[in-house]
């Protein structure tokens, strides 16, 4: 604690499962946009992720409420906003949009998968056929017509999504930009920069999922599919910068009464995460994914550079949801001091955080092995020589053969 | 892309499948709020009507203000309202008295635990008021009880040897 704070703000209420909520979501927004810019604006070299973007989409949907409803204490209230809504209740209005845009993502998922689900629940044997059937919903119809129809609904689907994503995380911009009790949130380019940011945080994360998965498939990348990703990452990457920066300059420009808070919010309180990390890995990101496309640069080396860009944005936006969330708490009312924010191990601490950071990529494994969202037809890449045993490499033994030399006689 | 008349989307298979899920997803969910809402939610306003008479209906358990203390503890009144405590309430420390007020037969429960009772106002907190005497309660006293050198009534009276 430093300078003057009021009682009742030393305790931050708002922990690291707050901080997850926005930081997930973001990631859904993202994802979706990209595979809408396939599915909708025919961006034809984004193909190879556009099924795997929507099940990424998925995944940390799925987990993005848990962070929120955990934080609440007792989840099942959760559903008390949801049964009898308060018309100005900003977060019930989320519940909604939420619920909207899952099942928007769902119907999307399922009828691109249709024509596929229904092959499986054929061709595959005892009870994964089973399920397969069950998912078919029984509408196993794949004549021409219908999949014409199916292929109709996706696209009018994803352009009903792309709102709905950027209504969604605008929504949860709005949320802290509303608090005009706080000098750090209340501002209302607070539901735009979190939707620019939420949108470079989504790509980013295709990007690493995508090379995650070529990498564990042992798949060629598809080169021009990651440069697009970069491309559209990179224009994105500077709105979100500008919009972060310019709404901190405006602030300093007017220089209010709230400006020296927030001015020894970020220069004393928080100046590693913010200049160091949000910022910092704005701009390495930025002239990293500009180098990846100099064109008299080799292949892998773009590509790591693209995936080293698509990390630091991932934790430069998660820098950026830290700093909002825990930032805005720890500003005093009074403008004169600033709380401490203690992270704890367990409860609402870096344990469980991690894991909701972790469990949507368990997610995604397990549905991209239910509805495989893979278009490439490439073979499959030769194993790399360092893992193959050399034929003419003279036979030693194990050390412990070595070292315990029985039954050899 | 346009949606022609002739190529009928919502009579597909799989739409109309999927357009009864949703709708069924719907009915399950006004089932579920009409199963869930209290009866008198929304009477007086976005709460449950009932919880108003259902909250007068609880016994009293206070007192109200120091007035019916006064009555019967005159001394220890006179020499508690001279002080900073003054202007506590008897209740806050000593518990509702509403079941003695009513009948002085009934004993007042002793107060025990003081450091629980002293430390929300005493306890040294980064945030508070440095008018009000503050201690780290282990530092301080190491678990002893207040009273054992403090006397509540006389705060800075003579410490009780």
């Amino acid at each position: 604690m430093t300078g003057y704070i009021f009682p009742n703000e030393l305790e931050v209420n708002w922990g690291l499962f707050i901080v997850l909520y926005p930081y997930l979501t973001g990631l859904v927004a993202g994802a979706f946009i990209v595979s809408s810019l396939y599915h909708v604006f025919g961006v034809e070299k984004l193909k190879p992720v556009s099924r795997l973007a929507l099940l990424a989409a998925l995944a940390v949907l799925l987990v993005a409420p848990m962070a929120l409803t955990s934080h609440l204490g007792q989840p099942l209230r959760a559903l008390n906003m949801l049964w009898t809504p308060n018309p100005t209740s900003a977060m019930a209005g989320f519940g909604y949009i939420y619920s909207f845009y899952l099942i928007i993502v769902l119907l999307e998922i399922w009828f691109m998968y249709r024509k596929d689900l229904v092959q499986w629940a054929a061709e595959k044997p005892g009870w994964v056929g089973k399920m397969y059937n069950l998912l078919t919903l029984g509408a196993k119809d794949i004549s021409p017509s219908a999949l014409q129809t199916d292929h109709k609904v996706v696209g009018i689907l994803a352009i009903v999504g792309i709102p709905s994503a950027a209504f969604l995380h605008g929504y949860v911009g709005f949320i802290f930009g509303a608090i005009k009790a706080n000098p750090w949130w209340s501002t209302p380019l607070m539901p735009v920069i979190f939707l620019l940011s939420a949108i470079v945080s989504g790509i980013a994360l295709l990007i690493i999922v995508y090379a995650a998965s070529c990498l564990l498939r042992r798949r060629e990348m598809d080169f021009h599919c990651l440069m697009t990703m970069n491309k559209y990452l990179w224009v994105f990457l500077i709105f979100a910068f500008v919009l972060e920066v310019l709404e901190v300059i405006h602030m300093a420009y007017e220089a209010e009464k709230k400006w020296s808070a927030v001015k020894g919010l970020i220069t004393q309180v928080l100046p590693f995460s913010y200049f160091g990390i949000q910022l910092g890995g704005m701009l390495a990101a930025f002239f990293l994914l500009l180098a990846g496309r100099w064109k008299k640069i080799s292949q892998s080396i773009a590509r790591n550079l693209t995936l080293a860009a698509g990390g630091l944005v991932l934790a430069s936006v998660l820098a950026m949801r830290f700093n909002v969330v825990i930032g805005g708490q720890l500003i005093s009312k009074s403008l004169k001091g600033y709380a401490v924010f203690h992270v704890p191990l367990w409860e609402e601490g870096i344990i469980p955080a991690a894991g909701f950071l972790i469990l949507p990529f368990v997610l995604l494994v397990g549905l991209v092995y239910l509805l495989p969202p893979w278009l490439d037809s490439q073979p499959e890449k030769k194993r790399r020589r360092g893992f193959e045993r050399n034929p003419h490499r003279q036979e030693h033994g194990s050390i412990f053969k070595r070292l315990f030399p029985f039954g050899e006689h | 892309m346009p949606i022609r008349e002739d190529e009928k989307v919502f009579t597909q298979q799989a739409v109309v499948r999927v357009g009864l899920i949703l709708a069924s997803v719907l009915v399950v969910f006004f089932f579920a709020r009409w199963l869930v809402t209290p009866e008198s939610f929304g009477q007086y306003g976005r709460y449950r009507g009932d919880s108003i008479g259902e909250a007068a209906a609880r016994e009293v358990s206070f007192a109200g203000d120091n007035t019916a203390c006064k009555a019967c503890h005159q001394e220890v009144f006179l020499a508690v309202s001279r002080n900073e405590h003054g202007k506590l309430n008897c209740q806050s420390c000593h518990g509702p008295a509403a079941k003695h007020a009513n009948d002085t037969a009934l004993e007042m429960p002793k107060v025990t635990g003081n450091a629980e009772l002293c430390g929300p106002c005493h306890m040294e907190t980064a945030g508070r008021n440095k008018r009000v005497a503050t201690v780290k309660l282990q530092l301080h006293s190491g678990g002893v009880e207040c009273t054992r050198c403090h006397d509540p009534h006389r705060p800075y009276g003579k410490l009780r040897g």
